[in-house]
């Protein structure tokens, strides 16, 4: 029981770096062809910030299964902070390779 | 003869009252096998002879350990650093508030990954031990000062 609200605690905690994530893929080609880039988008970028904090939560669920609780809540931490620095990470390389515009 | 008291005829009462219960699910030692272990060892101590050396995979082990531990350090600092200079264009109260978290947690990240490992592969062989630190120091470059840094 207590398992499952960690579960869903933590699936919310990973939902907001996916958001960040979603709404770049979103917003960001857009942006991009309005500006006359349009060629330059990131994908692989874009790609790794809706992947990641998704992938992460998967591995942190399968690397706790059966492992006590307070083990896979830590683990389940470290999938989480890691999704964010990877959040931040490609936030930043996409500014570091976008095109003067 | 059965005996009033109700417990086990064959139970030692010295054991049970030397053990925690949960000891054995713990993976811990109860102290009285402890205690048998170390009379074992001191009657086994063979006066003429050196200190045995450490065996060279717990060296390796150590330190590799310890040298994660500054590599990790430098991770949270690297982040520490990374986060004064991302920004949230954001100007609601709740987007704020979790792009705040967010930076939080990435400059725990480092330290989180080191703790975890250090916890939860007590009985690994080496080798996963630091394959696991390597791939946490891989996959959590404080990318955004290091770009800053390289441009």
């Amino acid at each position: 029981m207590s398992k499952v609200v960690v579960w869903i605690v933590f699936g919310l905690l990973y939902a907001y770096p996916l958001f960040e994530g979603i709404s770049n893929l979103i917003a960001l080609p857009p942006y991009y062809a309005a500006n006359g880039i349009g060629a330059a988008v990131p994908w692989w970028l874009l790609v790794i910030g809706v992947a990641a904090p998704v992938l992460l939560y998967l591995a942190a669920l399968w690397i706790g299964r059966g492992r006590e609780l307070f083990a896979r809540t830590l683990i389940l931490a470290v999938g989480l902070a890691t999704a964010n620095a990877l959040v931040l990470s490609a936030v930043s390389w996409a500014s570091a390779v976008q095109p003067a515009l | 003869m059965a005996r009033a008291s109700g417990s086990h005829p064959d139970h030692d009462d010295d054991d049970e009252a030397l053990r925690w219960a949960g000891d054995d699910v713990r993976g811990g030692v109860d102290p009285l096998t402890r205690n048998r272990v170390a009379e074992v060892a001191t009657a086994s101590i063979d006066d003429g002879a050196d200190a045995a050396p450490a065996s060279p995979g717990n060296l390796a082990r150590t330190a590799a350990t310890v040298g994660f531990a500054v590599l990790y350090l430098a991770i949270v600092v690297g982040w520490i650093l990374s986060v004064q200079i991302t920004g949230s264009t954001a100007t609601d109260l709740f987007s704020q508030v979790a792009w705040q978290f967010g930076e939080f947690v990435a400059i725990i990240a480092g330290a989180l990954w080191y703790l975890t490992v250090l916890t939860l592969t007590p009985d690994s062989r080496t080798a996963i031990r630091v394959g696991w630190f390597a791939l946490g120091i891989a996959v959590l470059l404080p990318w955004p000062i290091l770009l800053v840094l390289a441009s």
